[in-house]
C-alpha cells in the first residue's frame, strides 16, 4: 500500500509536470532558456550542439514557432534536408506567413531538384514589402530551373534593380536571354556579368556602400560617392549603369540621368546605357527626349522586349500611335504572355484603324490574362469596331460576370445592351454602375435616357438631376430633364428651365428644338415658330 | 386482322381528339396563297446588282374593287432597268399588273385587256375615284412622267395623264395620296418627289456602308425632286396649287410616303410626309385651301432626339381607340422605327420605346406599313416590310439584305410584342419586301396581305383566321362628299370597347390598302353603334347591328 501511495505521488508529480504547474523551473521558461544558449550555439557556428538543445526544447515545446525555426536552420546548415523541411513546414503551419521558412523551403526543394515545388514556397516571400535574404532571386533560379523562362527573366530584372553590380544576378540574365533564344542580349549580360566580376573591387565596394547610404538615407554620404564616380573619366560605363539604376530604384530619376548620360555618351553602342537613359527620360514625363535612346537601344538589340515597349510607350506618349505599332508588334513577339503588351497592341491596333488585328491579339491575351479587366475592355471595343454587336455584348456580360464589382464593366455592358437596342435591359446595369462609381454622370445620363424610352419619366427626371449635380454644365443632362418635364407635361417648368439652359448654352441644337415644342404646347406659338427657325439653323451646321 | 384497322381507327380517333388538347389553342396564322392564287409576276427594279439608288427602292401594291363586284382587285407596279430607260437596250416584259380577283381564292392577271400596264419604271400607286363617276381610277407614280388611269366602268382603263395635268416632271416620284383637302367634294391629290435622277448620266461611284463598299449610294448627295398638291378641278383636270396652297418642298426633301388624315379632327384633312434622311413634313390644313408645315413643333419631324429618320413608309391608326389618329413611320436599319401618339391639338409624342416598337424593329430596315387588326380583337396592329437596301452587306456584316416580315400585336394598353413567329411570318423565306398593303380580299372578315418583294415574286398572305373573333367591315360610299368617301370617318361602339377610323386612299409605302373600313370586335357579336362622319360634316348614326358582314353604307 505504501508502494501504491508512492506511485500515485510519483505519477500526480509527473501529471502536474505535464500541466506545466510542477517544479520551480516551468516548461516554458525552459525552452526559452534553451533557445538562447543554442542561438549562441548557432552564431558560434556550432549547429552540432545547438541541434541537440533545440530538439530538447522542440519537444517539450513543440508550439514554439522560433525553437522550430532556428532547429529547422540548423538542420539545414547541417544539410538534413528532409529534417530541415520538416521543421519549416511546421512553422508555416503555426504562424504564416512565414516568408523565413518559405526561404528555407524554397531552397531546400530547389537543391532536392524538385524547382516546382520551390516556386510555390517562394511566390509568396518574393511578394512581401520586403522580401527576405535573397528570396527573389532563389525564386528567379526556381522559375528558371521549372522552364518557366520568362518568369525567370522578369525575376532576376528585378533582383538587378537592387543589385546591380552583381556579375552573377546578370549571368543569370544571360542564360534566360540564351534560353528565350534571344542571343544579342544574352552575349551582352554575358558580358557584362565579366566585366563586373573583374571589375575594379574598390569602385564595387563604392557602389555598394552608395547603396547602403541611399537605403538609410544618408544623404550627403551617399551625394559624396555620386560625385566621385560621376566625376571620375575612367569610371567603368558598367558601374555607372550600376549608380543610375540604384538611384531610379530609389525615385531619383533626374540623379539617375546623369550616370546614364555619361555612359551612353561615352559608348553610344551599349545597349545598357541607352536603353536606361530613354527609360529614365520616359519616366520623367519627358518622351520625345526619351525617343532618340530607345530607338538606338532597339536598333542594338531588336530582341529586347525592354526597349521595344519603353520605345513604344515613348510614342504612345507623344499620341504617335501609329509609330508605336512596329515596337508594340516586336515586344509581344518576344513576350506574347504580357498581356500588358497585348492590351496596348490591341489598343493601338484599333486607334489605327485595325480592328481584326486587334482582335487577334486580345482573344490570344485573354486566354493568358483572363483576370485583366482592361483586355476585356479593349475586346469589346475591337469587337464594337468590327460591328459585331453581338459579340461585343456576349464579351461585355462574360466581363460583368468575371468582375462584378468593378463600375466599367456594368457600364460596357449598358453600352453593348444600348447598341443592340435592348434599352429596357440595360437599366440594372446602369444603376450598377452608378451604385459602384458615385460620381459617374454617364452611368445617370445612360439610366435617365432608358428610363426616359421606358416610359418612366418620373424616374429618368431624377437620373438626369443626378447627373446635372454632378456635372452642372451638362448638356445631355439639361436636354433630357426638358424632355421629361414635358412628357409630364409639366410645360411651364420644362419652359423656365429650358429658358434658362439656352442662355448658358446658346449654340445648342437640342436645346433649342425642345424649347420649341414646348412653347408650342405652351401655345405661344410665336416663340415656336422663332425658336425652330434658331434650331434648323443650328441643325444644318451639326455634323450629319 | 380485323382488329388491327379498327384499333388503328381508334388510334387515329384518339389521335385527333388529343391533338387539340396537346398543341395550344389555335392562334392566326399566315399562310402564303401566292402561287395558288396566281399571282407570281416577277417585280423588278434595276439590275439584281444595285448599282444606283434609283434601284434600291421597288415598288407598290394596291388594292381597289375596279369591277364593282364587291371584291378587291390587285394592282402591283413593277419597275424597269436604268439601261431600258436609257434606250440601251430594249424594253423588256417588265409591266405593271391588274389581278381580276376571281372570287374563289384565286386572281387573274387582266393586264392586257383592262390596258393599265404602266409604263416606264413605276414606283407607286393609289386607287380611288377620281371623277365621281362611281368607278375607282388609278394613279401610278413612275419615275418620269406618272400616269392617271380613268377607269371606263368595262374592264377596262384610258389613260388621261395629260388631259388631268398629274404627269409631274422628269423626275422620281414615289409615294401618293387622294383626299378632298378643301371639302368641295371632289378628290385632290398629292404626289411626293424622291430624286432629280439623271438617268443619262447616272451618279454613281460607290461608297461605305458599315465598313462595305456599296454602289447604290444616296439620296444624300442628290438633288431632291419636289412634291406636288394637286386641286381636283371636278372636269376631270387637276391645277397643281402647291405654292398656292403653301406646300411647297422648300428642303427639295427625299419624299417617299404620304397619307392624308385629320390628325386634329378639325374636319380638314392634313398631310403627312414621309422624308428619306431628311425631317418629315406635317402639313396642317387651315381650312381656307392652305397648309402650314408644323412638323417640328407637332414633335414628328424628328425622332425624339432631334435627329433625322430615314423616313421610309407610313401607317396611319388610332391604335389606342381615343379617336385620334396616331402615326408610325418605318426607317433604316440600326434606327427604330418611329410610333407617334397623337396627344391632341397637333401635338405627337414618341412613344417608340415605352411602347416595345422601338426595341422589336431596331435591326430592321422598314419599307410597306399598315395598322390593321390581325386577330380581330379590337385593337389595331402593325405590320412592317422589312428588306435591305444593299445586297453586298450579306455576310459581310450583321445585317442582311434579305429580312423577315414582321407583326407587331397591339396589347391594348399602349404596348406592342412581336408575334412574327407565333403567326408564321418568321416560316416564309426571307426576301427584301419593299411595298404592300392590307385587304380582306376574299371577304372572310380576316384581313388579308400583299407584299411586293424586290427583284421577285410577291407574297400574297392569307389570314387563316384563328379564334374567329367577332368583325364588320364598312364600305362607304359618299354622294355629296367625293365618291370614295376618302376623308370619312367611322366611330364603332360595342358595348365598352370604342374604335375609330377614317377612309383613306394612300399610305404604306408606294401603296394603297383596302378602301374599306375594318373593325375587329373580339367576343362582341353585337354593335350597338355605328357613327359615319362625312368628309362634308353630315354624319350617319346606325345602330344596333349584327357583326360579321361587310355592310354597305352610303351618304344620307
Amino acid at each position: 500500500m505504501r508502494k501504491t501511495f508512492s506511485q500515485m505521488i510519483r505519477l500526480a508529480y509527473l501529471g502536474l509536470l505535464a500541466l506545466g504547474f510542477a517544479g520551480p523551473t516551468g516548461a516554458a521558461d525552459s525552452s526559452q532558456d534553451i533557445l538562447s544558449r543554442a542561438e549562441t550555439l548557432i552564431k558560434a557556428d556550432d549547429f552540432e550542439g545547438a541541434r541537440k538543445m533545440l530538439v530538447v526544447a522542440r519537444d517539450s515545446d513543440p508550439a514554439n514557432v522560433r525553437v522550430r525555426y532556428q532547429l529547422g536552420y540548423v538542420l539545414f546548415r547541417e544539410r538534413r534536408l528532409d529534417l530541415a523541411a520538416a521543421e519549416f513546414k511546421s512553422v508555416v503551419k503555426l504562424a504564416p506567413p512565414a516568408f523565413y521558412s518559405r526561404y528555407y523551403l524554397g531552397r531546400i526543394t530547389l537543391l532536392e531538384g524538385r524547382p516546382k515545388e520551390a516556386v510555390e514556397w517562394l511566390e509568396p516571400a518574393a511578394r512581401a514589402e520586403n522580401p527576405v535574404l535573397d528570396t527573389v532571386a532563389q525564386l528567379g533560379k526556381a522559375y528558371f530551373e521549372s522552364g518557366r523562362i520568362e518568369e525567370a527573366l522578369i525575376t532576376f530584372q528585378e533582383v538587378c534593380r537592387h543589385a546591380p553590380w552583381d556579375g552573377g544576378v546578370h549571368y543569370q540574365l544571360g542564360r534566360a536571354y540564351q534560353r528565350l533564344g534571344q542571343t544579342g542580349l544574352a552575349r551582352e549580360e554575358f558580358a557584362t556579368s565579366e566585366r563586373l566580376k573583374s571589375a575594379d573591387r574598390q569602385a564595387v565596394e563604392k557602389l555598394l556602400a552608395f547603396s547602403q547610404h541611399l537605403n538609410k538615407g544618408e544623404k550627403e554620404l551617399a551625394v559624396q560617392i555620386y560625385r566621385d564616380l560621376t566625376s571620375d573619366p575612367h569610371a567603368d560605363p558598367d558601374l555607372l549603369i550600376s549608380l543610375g539604376v540604384l538611384l531610379a530604384n530609389a525615385g531619383l530619376e533626374n540623379e539617375a540621368l546623369e550616370p546614364f548620360r555619361i555612359a551612353s555618351d561615352r559608348n553610344p553602342a551599349f545597349f545598357q546605357a541607352q536603353y536606361n537613359r530613354g527609360l529614365t527620360l520616359l519616366k520623367l514625363g519627358q518622351a520625345p527626349e526619351a525617343e532618340v535612346p530607345l530607338k538606338q537601344a532597339v536598333q542594338l538589340q531588336a530582341e529586347s522586349f525592354e526597349a521595344n515597349s519603353a520605345l513604344a510607350l515613348a510614342y504612345i506618349g507623344q499620341e504617335r500611335h501609329a509609330d508605336a505599332v512596329a515596337p508594340l508588334a516586336a515586344a509581344h513577339r518576344l513576350r506574347p504572355s504580357d498581356t500588358r503588351i497585348a492590351g496596348l497592341l490591341g489598343s493601338a491596333y484599333l486607334r489605327n484603324g485595325r480592328p481584326n488585328d486587334a482582335l487577334a491579339v486580345l482573344r490570344k491575351a485573354m486566354t493568358a490574362g483572363a483576370a485583366d479587366s482592361k483586355l476585356h475592355f479593349l475586346l469589346i471595343e475591337a469587337l464594337q469596331t468590327t460591328k459585331d454587336n453581338a459579340g461585343a455584348l456576349q464579351a461585355a456580360q462574360d466581363a460583368a460576370r468575371r468582375f462584378p464589382d468593378q463600375a466599367q464593366t456594368h457600364f460596357f455592358l449598358a453600352q453593348q445592351l444600348l447598341r443592340v437596342g435592348r434599352y429596357q435591359d440595360a437599366a440594372p446595369s446602369f444603376e450598377r454602375t452608378a451604385q459602384l462609381d458615385q460620381g459617374n454622370v454617364e452611368a445617370r445620363l445612360g439610366l435617365g435616357e432608358v428610363l426616359q424610352k421606358k416610359g418612366d419619366a418620373a424616374a429618368s427626371l431624377a437620373s438626369y438631376r443626378a447627373a446635372l449635380a454632378l456635372d452642372p454644365q451638362n448638356l445631355t443632362a439639361k436636354v433630357g430633364i426638358a424632355k421629361d418635364l414635358a412628357l409630364l407635361q409639366r410645360f411651364a417648368e420644362a419652359r423656365d428651365f429650358l429658358e434658362a439652359a439656352v442662355a448658358q448654352d446658346p449654340d445648342s441644337a437640342a436645346l433649342r428644338f425642345e424649347l420649341a415644342r414646348v412653347y408650342a404646347r405652351l401655345g405661344d406659338s410665336a416663340r415656336a415658330a422663332e425658336q425652330t427657325q434658331v434650331f434648323q439653323r443650328l441643325h444644318e451646321k451639326e455634323p450629319q | 386482322m380485323r382488329l388491327f384497322p379498327a384499333a388503328l381507327l381508334l388510334m387515329m380517333c384518339g389521335a385527333v381528339v388529343l391533338c387539340p388538347l396537346i398543341s395550344d389553342q389555335p392562334s392566326v396564322h399566315f399562310r402564303d396563297v401566292s402561287k395558288e392564287a396566281g399571282v407570281t409576276p416577277i417585280i423588278i427594279s434595276g439590275g439584281r446588282e444595285k448599282n444606283y439608288v434609283l434601284e434600291v427602292n421597288g415598288s407598290g401594291a394596291c388594292w381597289f374593287d375596279y369591277n364593282n363586284d364587291g371584291f378587291m382587285d390587285l394592282y402591283l407596279v413593277n419597275g424597269a432597268t436604268v439601261e431600258e430607260l436609257q434606250g440601251k437596250v430594249p424594253p423588256g416584259k417588265h409591266q405593271n399588273h391588274l389581278f381580276r380577283n376571281n372570287r374563289n381564292g384565286t386572281f387573274t392577271d387582266v393586264t392586257e385587256q383592262a390596258k393599265v400596264p404602266g409604263k416606264g419604271w413605276g414606283f407607286g400607286c393609289v386607287a380611288a375615284d377620281f371623277d365621281n363617276d362611281g368607278k375607282t381610277d388609278l394613279l401610278v407614280t413612275d419615275f418620269g412622267p406618272n400616269i392617271l388611269y380613268r377607269n371606263n366602268g368595262d374592264g377596262t382603263f384610258t389613260d388621261v395623264t395629260s388631259r388631268a395635268g398629274v404627269g409631274g416632271g422628269n423626275i422620281s416620284h414615289t409615294g401618293a395620296a387622294f383626299a378632298d383637302y378643301d371639302n368641295d367634294g371632289r378628290l385632290d391629290l398629292y404626289v411626293a418627289g424622291y430624286l432629280d435622277f439623271d438617268i443619262q448620266n447616272p451618279k454613281s461611284g460607290g461608297c461605305e456602308y458599315e465598313g462595305v463598299r456599296v454602289k447604290a449610294c444616296g439620296p444624300l448627295g442628290f438633288k431632291g425632286a419636289p412634291d406636288a398638291l394637286y386641286h381636283n378641278n371636278g372636269d376631270g383636270t387637276f391645277t397643281d396649287v402647291t405654292a398656292k396652297a403653301g406646300v411647297v418642298d422648300r428642303g427639295l426633301y427625299f419624299g417617299f410616303a404620304v397619307i392624308f388624315d385629320d390628325f386634329d379632327n378639325d374636319g380638314f384633312p392634313d398631310i403627312f410626309v414621309a422624308n428619306d434622311s431628311n425631317p418629315n413634313y406635317l402639313y396642317h390644313n387651315r381650312g381656307d385651301g392652305t397648309f402650314e408645315e408644323i412638323a417640328v413643333t407637332a414633335g414628328v419631324a424628328y425622332n425624339s432626339d432631334g435627329k433625322e429618320h430615314s423616313g421610309m413608309g407610313v401607317a396611319g391608326g388610332d391604335y389606342d381607340n381615343d379617336g385620334l389618329i396616331d402615326l408610325f413611320v418605318t426607317t433604316f436599319a440600326n434606327d427604330n422605327y418611329a410610333l407617334y401618339h397623337n396627344d391632341g391639338r397637333n401635338f405627337f409624342t414618341d412613344v417608340s420605346y415605352p411602347s416595345g416598337v422601338g426595341e422589336a424593329t431596331i435591326r430592321w430596315l422598314g419599307w410597306g406599313t399598315f395598322f390593321f387588326d390581325y386577330n380581330n380583337d379590337g385593337f389595331k396592329d402593325l405590320f412592317c416590310i422589312n428588306g435591305h437596301v444593299y445586297p453586298e452587306i450579306d455576310g459581310r456584316i450583321n445585317q442582311t439584305y434579305r429580312q423577315p416580315l414582321q407583326l407587331l400585336e397591339n396589347m391594348g394598353h399602349g404596348k406592342f410584342r412581336d408575334v412574327s413567329e407565333q403567326v408564321g411570318l418568321t416560316r416564309l423565306p426571307w426576301r427584301s419586301g419593299r411595298g404592300g398593303a392590307y385587304c380582306d380580299f376574299d371577304n372572310d372578315g380576316n384581313v388579308d396581305l400583299v407584299v411586293s418583294n424586290i427583284d421577285d415574286r410577291p407574297t400574297l398572305l392569307h389570314n387563316e383566321g384563328g379564334r374567329r373573333n367577332n368583325w364588320i367591315e364598312l364600305s362607304l360610299t359618299g354622294t355629296t362628299s367625293n365618291r370614295s368617301a376618302v376623308g370619312a370617318k367611322a366611330k364603332i361602339t360595342t358595348g365598352d370597347l370604342v374604335q375609330y377610323d377614317h377612309v383613306r386612299a394612300g399610305g404604306s409605302f408606294l401603296s394603297s390598302n383596302d378602301p374599306r373600313l375594318h373593325f375587329g370586335l373580339g367576343n362582341r357579336k353585337q354593335i350597338d353603334s355605328i357613327e359615319i362622319r362625312w368628309p362634308t360634316g353630315k354624319i350617319d348614326r346606325y345602330q344596333n347591328l349584327e357583326a360579321n358582314r361587310i355592310l354597305s353604307l352610303s351618304e344620307k
